[in-house]
């Protein structure tokens, strides 16, 4: 079981996959894809492009 | 000449039981669906898509594992996805697409396997497109289960 966070097109998304089956994406933890699963938008608040396209978590605080 | 046994054995390979899967082809089917591997493997989550415009995502299904015996349809992994629509649990095979109502926003679905799968060893990934036409961002939750299914257009040969 792991949870991703995905940007397409400057659309968000968050997703649970199982053992069996995955989606392509960065990892995050459960807190943060409960916290986005309803609100997925607002995962740009959190996480920028970095190093060859990479996400990552914000350095910064996030926007309000 | 070994009895076929009556029932699949455990710690034995395929070839071994091909006698009792060749005579008991459509009980074979349904213990793999009673095993879980149907809707037993998926994904779920959310997105959100701005107004016309589109987000994609891929799905791998890391068990692909099939079978096929002589003279029989095979078995393999198929992808059933669902949108947060009235209309849940869309069948979606291969290079399809489907077009549904969510309210007063229309949505199109449309999957497509970017990589071929042998039933055997292969990994099978399949390309999922969400397309919001509506002039306003919405929420899409959305349901990806792995499930077996017999292929009703093509016969395998298992020796």
């Amino acid at each position: 079981m792991s949870f991703k966070v995905v940007e397409r097109n400057g659309n968000w998304g968050v997703f649970q996959d199982s053992g069996d089956s995955r989606v392509a994406g960065t990892e995050i933890d459960y807190e943060m894809y409960r916290r986005l699963r309803d609100k997925p938008h607002e995962a740009s608040k959190h996480f920028e492009r970095g190093h060859k396209g990479r996400l990552s978590l914000r350095k910064d605080k996030p926007r309000r | 000449m070994p009895t076929p046994p009556h029932r699949l054995q455990p710690d034995t390979s395929l070839p071994d039981n091909l006698a009792y899967v060749n005579d008991n082809f459509d009980k074979v089917v349904s213990d793999i669906g009673d095993l879980g591997a149907k809707f037993s493997t998926g994904v779920t989550g959310s997105c959100t898509v701005a107004a016309n415009n589109w987000f994609a995502f891929t799905v791998a299904i890391q068990d692909t594992i099939g079978i096929y015996v002589k003279n029989k349809f095979p078995i393999g992994p198929r992808l059933d996805i669902a949108v947060d629509t009235n209309d849940a649990d869309h069948y979606l095979p291969d290079g399809d697409s489907v077009t549904v109502a969510q309210g007063l926003t229309v949505v199109n679905v449309r999957v497509s396997k970017t990589s071929r799968n042998n039933f055997a060893t292969e990994k099978a990934t399949y390309f999922v497109t969400i397309h919001n036409f509506d002039v306003s961002s919405h929420t899409y939750y959305i349901s990806a289960d792995t499930f077996y299914q017999q292929s009703a257009n093509q016969t395998g040969v298992f020796r």
